[in-house]
């Protein structure tokens, strides 16, 4: 990474001991605020928090006590354990294919040269930078009973049949809050693209041209092979953003109604602050920090994998 | 009629053809405004009168347009008391962010010490926590600290978690800082100290600008940290201030849709200004 940019570069290696010492000492001063900041407001309460998770709570009869793995056992066997989880799947799931597939469109469309592109380019990011609580605001708007936008338009189309609270209905609320998801984080990804696009060399399509491939075989052909490794990286990130996210879902519906859109990170919150099952919570957070861990481990593996891989442009 | 038919479709084709601009262009309007609409509908609803928000047919113009939303939500109860809880919090948390991270950064970049890669590995590892993990440890630890319901915790908190983003940002620009500059200065006596705030960070003023645009906008949006570690009415952020309109028994739309309007202007002025910094602020670190 930065290991190559040092200035203590050859000639500095000769220098004596003392200055290199010195230099040491001061980069460790200059890094200190920040990491002891790090590892005191965020490492420790985790890593107390895993700890404390292996101990029975203490009651005014009987002091607190190592109970291994009870808690987690705990929540395992509870079945709205089970079902968050699954939530937290289709969720993620739903919110990450429909934001790569909105946001790989508005990429090639807006990588097109027409009048007005830079203006369209800003409006497109509006979701993305609009604050979460304000996009739960305006989509339970939207999706009211009585005058939100979505069930106007439907009985303007003579669809009145299908108007309903979209957030109120459990057969509907997941679905809505994807929507809702999709239309939030598209922009990441649209950004992305077209970032990797301008990257792809012109000589490229022009090359194709002469060749007299097509506009779609030039997409099959270069566009989209060659934003591979920017697809699947972001892809892997939106992952693990996604799977965590539930500001939206948490202004929107809370979970409900009856837990249907529930997912594992709103469970925690839920369990732990709106019931008071602590313990469960504890445990429930571990997990989802070890279900954070693994993801980052592939994101890690995968990284490397594409870095390492031949360059496409070679190949 | 059989050849009209038959032409119709290829004329449509080669005007297409010739004016190809003008029709990606109609279809990028029709895309983004099918996109922008929920949030163009908000901000027009934010100038309608109350009783107007619900008549149906709905109004598309705001008839009367009235600021009266507006006066009122800035006038009447708590939410200029968030707004400047807000105000305060996200100031303070992005200067010391960006203190703590102009050293940081300058460690990481131009020295080479025993350890580094732990340091590193400590610094970007952070910023793929997603705050649903961090709840639960942080109102503990808060509250055993007696700090729960204090701008101290929230403060703290915001600090490190944009720490990492911040870092890693100002690692990039300290990296395009010429090496022979450096190298001038060095040999005229000037300390490393002297390097770091007589060069490196003048030259890298626009990466300090962008990096305190993010983290101001981050900590102004946060909303789950904030809803986590403070429940003193006088206390709340604007996110918090929001989510609790919601909440009420009868909400006052509105009064609602005004105040979520204003907190969105800062957002996007402050969005608009770093535009083009956005790839390298979304990816810092993430994906080199």
């Amino acid at each position: 990474m930065s290991s190559s940019t040092s200035l203590a570069a050859p000639s500095r290696a000769r220098t004596l001991r003392g200055q290199s010492l010195r230099d040491t000492a001061l980069a460790y001063a200059f890094s200190a605020p920040a990491l002891l900041a790090v590892i005191g407001v965020l490492f420790y309460p985790i890593i107390s928090l895993l700890i404390t998770s292996l101990y029975s709570k203490p009651t005014l009869s009987r002091p607190s006590a190592f109970i291994g793995l009870v808690n987690y056992l705990t929540v395992l066997a509870d079945p709205i354990f089970s079902s968050a989880v699954w939530n937290m799947f289709v969720w993620t799931l739903g919110v990450t294919i429909g934001q790569v597939v909105v946001g790989l469109y508005f990429a090639l469309l807006l990588h097109q040269r027409f009048p007005g592109r830079w203006l369209a380019r800003m409006a497109v990011i509006i979701p993305w930078v609009l604050p979460g609580v304000v996009v739960a605001v305006t989509w339970r708007f939207m999706y009211s009973q009585d005058f939100g936008l979505i069930n106007l338009v439907l009985r303007e189309l003579g669809l009145g049949q299908f108007a309903h609270a979209w957030l109120g209905d459990r057969q509907t609320a997941m679905l809505a809050v994807i929507v809702v998801g999709i239309w939030k984080g598209f922009g990441f990804y649209t950004l992305m693209f077209l970032a990797g696009m301008q990257t792809i060399p012109v000589e490229l399509y022009e090359a194709a041209k002469i060749d007299g491939a097509t506009g779609r075989q030039q997409l099959f052909g270069i566009t989209l092979p060659l934003l591979r490794p920017v697809m699947i990286t972001s892809t892997v990130l939106g992952l693990i953003w996604t799977s965590n996210y539930f500001e939206a879902i948490f202004v929107m519906t809370g979970g409900g109604p009856a837990r249907s859109t529930e997912t594992l990170p709103m469970f925690i919150y839920n369990t732990g602050f709106t019931f008071y099952r602590i313990e469960e919570a504890m445990a429930g957070s571990n997990l989802l920090m070890l279900i954070v861990l693994v993801m980052l481990g592939l994101y890690a593996l995968v990284v490397r994998a594409i870095r390492n891989a031949p360059r496409a442009e070679e190949a | 009629m059989t050849t009209l038919s038959l032409q119709r479709p290829r004329s449509v084709q080669s005007w297409i053809y010739r004016n190809r601009e003008m029709a990606i262009a109609a279809l990028a309007l029709v895309s983004i405004a099918v996109i922008i609409a929920p949030a163009l509908w908000l901000v027009l609803t934010s100038f309608k009168t109350n009783e107007n928000i619900f008549v149906y047919p709905p109004q598309v113009i705001p008839d009367p347009f009235t600021l009266q939303n507006y006066i009122d939500v800035l006038h009447q109860g708590q939410f200029p008391r968030y707004l400047l809880n807000s105000l305060i919090v996200s100031s303070i948390a992005t200067a010391v962010c960006l203190l703590l991270s102009a050293l940081a950064a300058y460690a990481l970049t131009y020295f080479e010490f025993p350890g580094k890669r732990v340091v590193l590995a400590v610094v970007v590892g952070t910023q793929f926590f997603p705050s649903a993990v961090l709840l639960l440890p942080l109102f503990r630890m808060w509250a055993e600290l007696g700090l729960f319901n204090t701008y101290f915790s929230l403060i703290a908190t915001y600090t490190a978690t944009s720490l990492s983003l911040c870092t890693w940002l100002l690692v990039g620009f300290y990296r395009a800082v010429p090496r022979e500059v450096l190298e001038a200065a060095t040999i005229d006596g000037c300390s490393k100290f002297g390097l770091l705030w007589r060069i490196v960070l003048p030259l890298a003023l626009p990466g300090l600008l962008a990096g305190g645009a993010f983290v101001f906008i981050g900590v102004w949006q946060e909303f789950l940290l904030a809803v986590t570690l403070i429940s003193d009415p006088n206390l709340l952020t604007v996110m918090v201030g929001l989510y609790k309109f919601v909440g009420e028994h009868r909400i006052a739309w509105n009064l609602l849709i005004a105040a979520s309007v204003v907190v969105s202007v800062p957002t996007i002025i402050i969005f608009g200004l770093v535009q083009r910094y956005l790839v390298d602020g979304v990816t810092a670190g993430a994906l080199k």
